[in-house]
């Protein structure tokens, strides 16, 4: 230590005070994935979507199975209608696409449109829900989907391969 | 060097022009034997579905196949035309051999080479008797009036004359898919459905400046203009190594389904909609089958 004056010291204090956030900061960025966190309404959103996504998966995996079980369809595809129509368009204030949102303007700008096509959804999970044996369900998932489909094709921005 | 450089530049200069000058711009046609085959509407339907026809060829608002989607490229914006037995609008005044010969040859009924954004690439190996099936299909639509939207092209750099060279440079017409008699049955219909009519190496190979597919890297992935939108890679080895199993990829071709849960949008989500979703099980079955080399 004799050889550090307690200017030296306290420059190098002061230097690692600077630039340790910004190593941190950057370093907790670069793990962050591509861009910001999602914060308030497209935070709520995506975990909405995430919810429709795991409700697709649980009908799916009955569909797929030798193990059909009805029930695990009518409850998830009633999940999707109560998340569809109005609750669905809650989360869809004016001009709420601010990164990572994956909404597109057109949503505000062609509304009526987007409103029946969540209608449309509601509509199709219905169906759906009161299908009745594993062909009748297939078929009115494939429709669910397709309603899915249509909405995402119009209103979300284009997804890297897909 | 710059007089070397000169010299190159201008011979090519001269070779191009002299090409595009005095090529023929209508080649003699190498027609497709029909004789004898009967089409049958009802099987042409279903043939129009996997070929997803309609998401070229019929406008928003149109009457089915009235045409008039715009088909924006790198090159220009193409319109998909009226394919409607309409005489005047429409391919009223053709036959069976003329659609043919455009299906497998890429040749329009005078004979003139037609622009590749009609996937013959790919239709070329399309089976005789499924040709007659989509025109008979065709040829029992209600015909439509609407006139073809001319393209919206350099006219010059892609004449028909310079079409001719490209088919010369980068087409082989009617020609069959490589026969794998090893595989099976459903292996082997997956082949046919989509490097035939299903036509998806259309957009996910690579191509090359020429527009022209890269056939070393079929179905490799590619960027797709002009918005630049990554088509991602559907061969064998892509499929297995992004953890895609059988199960999954059934789900995503029939319902745009993706293993996570989240349901496909873009340009697939067309594809899906128009085409795969009307697909028998049987169809759907062959193509994962042939894409996962089972």
């Amino acid at each position: 230590m004799s050889g550090l004056s307690p200017r030296t010291v306290q420059r190098t204090l002061i230097a690692c005070a600077i630039t340790l956030p910004l190593i941190t900061g950057a370093s907790v960025w670069a793990h962050s994935g591509d861009g910001p966190e999602p914060t308030g309404i497209v935070k709520e959103r995506m975990e909405a979507m995430k919810g429709l996504k795991d409700a697709l998966i649980a009908i799916k995996t009955t569909l797929g199975s030798d193990d059909f079980d009805q029930q695990i369809v009518s409850e998830n595809a009633k999940k999707i209608s109560a998340a569809s129509g109005a609750p669905l368009l809650k989360f869809f204030p004016q001009g709420s696409n601010e990164a990572p949102s994956e909404a597109l303007d057109n949503i505000w700008t062609d509304w009526e449109n987007f409103k029946i096509k969540a209608e449309l959804l509601k509509t199709k999970a219905d169906a759906l829900a009161v299908a009745e044996g594993k062909e009748a369900s297939m078929a009115a998932f494939g429709e669910m989907a397709q309603s899915c489909g249509g909405c995402h094709k119009t209103y979300r921005l284009q997804k890297e391969n897909q | 060097m710059l007089k070397r450089l000169t010299l190159v530049t201008g011979t090519a200069a001269v070779l191009i022009f002299g090409a595009l000058t005095l090529a023929p711009s209508f080649t003699p046609q190498q027609d497709i034997d029909m004789t004898g085959l009967v089409g049958d509407p009802a099987r042409g339907g279903y043939l129009l579905k996997l070929a997803g026809c309609a998401d070229c060829h019929t406008g928003e608002g149109q009457m089915p196949f009235a045409g008039g989607v715009a088909l924006k490229t790198q090159f220009g914006i193409f319109y998909g035309p009226n394919i409607t037995p309409d005489k005047e609008a429409g391919l009223g005044n053709w036959s069976q051999a003329d659609f043919a010969n455009a299906m497998l040859n890429g040749k329009g009924r005078h004979g003139e080479s037609l622009y590749p954004v009609f996937p013959y690439t790919s239709y070329k190996s399309v089976d005789r008797q499924d040709v007659a099936d989509l025109w008979a299909a065709l040829m029992s639509l209600e015909p439509s009036a609407t006139p073809s939207k001319p393209h919206d092209i350099n006219a010059f750099l892609f004449s028909r004359r310079s079409l001719a060279i490209w088919q010369i440079l980068f087409f082989r017409p009617n020609e069959p898919l490589p026969a794998k008699p090893q595989k099976s049955d459903t292996w082997k219909r997956g082949q046919y459905i989509v490097n035939g009519p299903g036509h998806c190496g259309e957009c996910h190979t690579p191509r090359n400046g020429f527009g022209a597919r890269d056939e070393k890297r079929l179905l490799a992935g590619a960027t797709l203009p002009p918005k630049n939108e990554k088509v991602p890679a559907i061969s064998t080895a892509a499929l297995i190594e992004n953890g895609w199993t059988r199960e999954d990829l059934g789900w995503a071709l029939k319902f745009g389904l993706l293993p996570d849960g989240d349901v496909m949008g873009g340009s697939m989500g067309d594809v899906i909609e128009g085409s795969l979703s009307q697909l028998t099980d049987e169809d759907i079955d062959a193509i994962v089958t042939y894409l996962l080399n089972e």
